[in-house]
């Protein structure tokens, strides 16, 4: 028997809340602003076709001067990393003392139907990696991949390891013949082939309804409904109609980049079976011989566990770390957990492997065998090594090489 | 002096019995037709057409014999001219009676056996024919003058035959179909996701067996082009329409069984004893995550997934030739079309390719012009 047959004064509550949250949700949404994403000051630094590279502002202490540059997904925008200011990896990776760039890799259009994963990797990725290179006068950076971007940069990583000095992935598919994941078995029985000949560029739209299917009544139906409960809260909408914004604003995939993405990784698994080639070129996980950071999340539904943990033992690092997040595919940068654990967890494993020169300091790249440090780089603003105070800044050791005595795999258990 | 009163004495009279005959037919007629028993038709069995026509030609027999009784003396407008009359009003009473015949045949030859019998239907039809060709020779002829009776004699030839035989085939498998659809609804005791796959594959064979086929002849002329490429689309739409319907109808049984799913944790929440009522809220909540677990159970299988990538195939196939038919309909209007643009963006791919190793090799040669410059 259900209780507001039982209990009239519940029913009557039950409706009396419900009616008060409708017509204050209607007030909330009628007058609303247009919700804002992307907070944090960044400038443009680099242009390429519809390619933009943006640099943070960094903060007035650098905990190392080796930069990371942030490669996204092509599916979806990624100012997820950056939604709003209380939901932030960038602010708070920032807050650690990072030099963050990232790409933005725009919206293609029908005229970019032949752009390919090489022109994608070898070409866009490697310019923009040349160009923090040049720009900050380290000869390697730090490269963090996120979900299709971290595919992007393990193969970049593959094949320009001389450029990359730490490798960082987020729930990057690599091992893409699992059957945990929904789009993993659905992709096995797509003709790739009429798909693109035929469309040209994937719309974001069609990719979206895939999405949505992987979790129907949540995502199509419960989603809404919970926003019901929260309609009387103008912050909790804000954040509802932001995050509504992301999902949707979706750009359409070049179809050459889409017909290899599909073929060579979701249907035929090259990558783990190192036959995946790049512009002629074969990508050899073994040559990944830098530290790897990769981090998973435990109840991704897009990217499943499965698809990304095999990594750490396909490259050929091995300084390898393997951090597990409890949470999903979004949650993993904006749930109030995310807050608080994954910038922290990131810096600190950056941090530690920052170079450090003869003197002290810490540099772009470690000192080879007698010579000198490479020259210290000129930051906007003073490093955390040569500030008088550094808060922020963990004390740095020796400069991390990968030695043999590293654990090769650090798993970190969820809550943990 | 001439006596004029005799002509309009006995016209008078014939107009009174005129009356009177015309008032006993009239109510004879009415009595007959709502009886029944009209003697017109007798080998029809449709009684509420045959009654109707019946009376309609037995009360245009009697004004014609009430018409003759009529002695005008004037040459022209006598009892020839009223003959002449009626004699084509009947044409048309007897056109109607002949396609009332027939349509009532064709639906005996089809309901009999519950099966659209072709064989009858083609002995039915050719008998229609005999009996067309024998009005056309007995009306319509003779009524032409004799430089075009050859006209009419076209049409009592093969031409009817042939033509109805056409008209037949168009619509024996939509008679055959709505048939099977109007049986299949009464069994069915609730609508199942299979009954929808086989209404749409019903409609596509029907299809497919009439105008589809006209469709697929070969087109000639000017539209050639567009009329092939429409019929190209028309195909895929239907084969994208039958695997969609099986896709809903997947869909469907996921539904039904998460509804029954749904039921099914009730009751064992029942059983457990709970005395505690259950809100609105709670059911809520059991409905979705039911349902959820029961669709990505679906979504899971192998057959899911092979018939998601058939949609998303057909889909495509559909969408290629509607584009190429939409190309073609439109290819003499002022503006490029997405064949052209895509042959546009391939060139500016290929240059900026170009472009792009070529500022490599420049880079590479202008460290070492520079070396030697110094």
């Amino acid at each position: 028997m259900f209780k507001e047959f039982m209990d009239p004064k519940f029913f009557i509550e039950e409706l009396e809340d419900v009616n008060r949250k409708l017509v204050k949700g209607a007030e909330i949404l009628t007058t609303i602003p247009d919700v804002e994403v992307e907070p944090t000051p960044k400038e443009l630094v680099f242009e390429e076709d519809k390619l933009k590279l943006y640099h943070y502002l960094p903060g007035d202490t650098l905990s190392c001067p080796t930069p990371i540059l942030i490669c996204y997904a092509l599916v979806n925008r990624q100012y997820m990393m950056d939604l709003q200011s209380d939901r932030s990896l960038i602010r708070n990776l920032l807050g650690q003392g990072l030099d963050i760039y990232i790409i933005d890799w725009g919206y293609p259009d029908h005229g970019d139907r032949y752009v390919t994963m090489e022109d994608y990797i070898d070409v866009y990725l490697d310019d923009c990696v040349d160009f923090v290179r040049e720009r900050t006068g380290c000869d390697r950076i730090n490269l963090l991949g996120v979900c299709q971007g971290g595919t992007f940069a393990v193969i970049y990583a593959a094949l320009h390891a001389e450029k990359i000095r730490n490798l960082v992935t987020m729930v990057a598919p690599v091992d893409f013949h699992t059957t945990d994941g929904l789009l993993n078995v659905w992709s096995q029985h797509m003709n790739i082939d009429n798909m693109v000949d035929t469309m040209g560029i994937i719309p974001g739209e069609f990719m979206n309804v895939g999405f949505l299917m992987l979790k129907p009544f949540q995502l199509m139906v419960d989603k809404y409904v919970g926003l019901m409960d929260n309609l009387d809260d103008p912050a909790t909408v804000a954040n509802f109609v932001r995050m509504e914004k992301w999902i949707f604003d979706s750009p359409a995939q070049a179809g050459e980049a889409y017909r290899q993405f599909l073929k060579d990784l979701y249907q035929d698994n090259k990558l783990v079976k190192n036959e995946l080639e790049i512009g002629g070129r074969r990508v050899d996980l073994k040559k990944i011989d830098m530290p790897l950071l990769n981090i998973y999340a435990t109840e991704d539904h897009l990217v499943p566990p499965a698809s990304s943990i095999p990594m750490n033992d396909l490259v050929g690092s091995e300084d390898k770390t393997l951090y597990s997040f409890p949470g999903g595919h979004i949650g993993i940068y904006v749930s109030s957990r995310s807050q608080k654990e994954l910038a922290p967890t990131v810096s600190k494993w950056l941090i530690e492997r920052c170079p450090v020169g003869r003197d002290g300091k810490q540099v772009c790249a470690a000192p080879a065998a007698g010579k000198t440090a490479a020259p210290e780089r000129k930051p906007a603003r003073k490093t955390a090594a040569t500030k008088a105070k550094k808060p922020a800044a963990p004390k740095k050791k020796a400069a991390k090489k990968p030695a043999a005595s590293k654990k090769k795999t650090a798993r970190k258990k969820p809550g943990g | 002096m001439q006596d004029n009163a005799a002509p309009w004495e006995s016209m008078w009279k014939t107009w009174q019995d005129m009356q009177m005959d015309m008032y006993k037919s009239w109510m004879s007629a009415w009595f007959r037709a709502a009886a029944g028993d009209s003697k017109v038709e007798e080998d029809t069995s449709d009684k509420a057409w045959t009654d109707a026509l019946g009376f309609y030609r037995q009360w245009l027999g009697y004004l014609q014999e009430m018409m003759d009784r009529f002695g005008m003396p004037s040459e022209g407008v006598g009892p020839d001219t009223f003959m002449r009359m009626f004699q084509t009003a009947d044409v048309y009473s007897q056109l109607y009676a002949m396609w009332m015949k027939m349509y009532e045949n064709y639906r005996k030859v089809v309901g009999e056996g519950g099966e659209y019998d072709f064989a009858a239907m083609s002995e039915m039809l050719e008998s229609w024919a005999d009996e067309y060709r024998e009005i056309v020779d007995k009306i319509f002829i003779p009524a032409l003058p004799s430089q075009l009776q050859w006209i009419a004699e076209l049409y009592s030839g093969d031409i009817p035959l042939m033509a109805g035989g056409l008209l037949m085939h168009l619509g024996a498998p939509w008679y055959d179909y709505f048939r099977r659809m109007t049986e299949r609804g009464l069994s069915l005791e609730r609508p199942s996701p299979e009954a929808a796959v086989e209404m749409y594959e019903g409609w596509r064979q029907a299809y497919e067996e009439s105008y589809g086929r006209l469709l697929r002849a070969p087109v000639m002329g000017y539209y050639r082009e567009a009329a092939e490429k429409l019929s190209h689309t028309m195909d895929s739409l239907n084969e994208f329409n039958i695997i969609l319907a099986e896709f809903y109808a997947s869909l469907q049984s996921a539904g039904v069984k998460g509804f029954e799913k749904l039921q099914e944790r009730m009751a064992a929440m029942q059983d457990e004893g709970s005395k505690e009522p259950i809100s609105f809220r709670e059911l809520y909540r059991l409905w979705w995550q039911t349902n959820e677990d029961i669709y990505i159970e679906l979504f899971r299988t192998e057959e899911f997934s092979r018939l998601l990538g058939q949609l998303v195939d057909k889909g495509m196939q559909f969408r290629a030739d509607f584009k190429a038919y939409v190309e073609e309909a439109t290819k003499e209007l002022p503006f490029p079309n997405r064949s052209e643009m895509d042959h546009l963006y391939k060139t500016v791919d290929r240059l900026k390719r170009e472009v792009r190793s070529l500022k490599k090799e420049m880079g590479k040669l202008e460290p070492a012009a520079g070396g030697k410059e110094k």
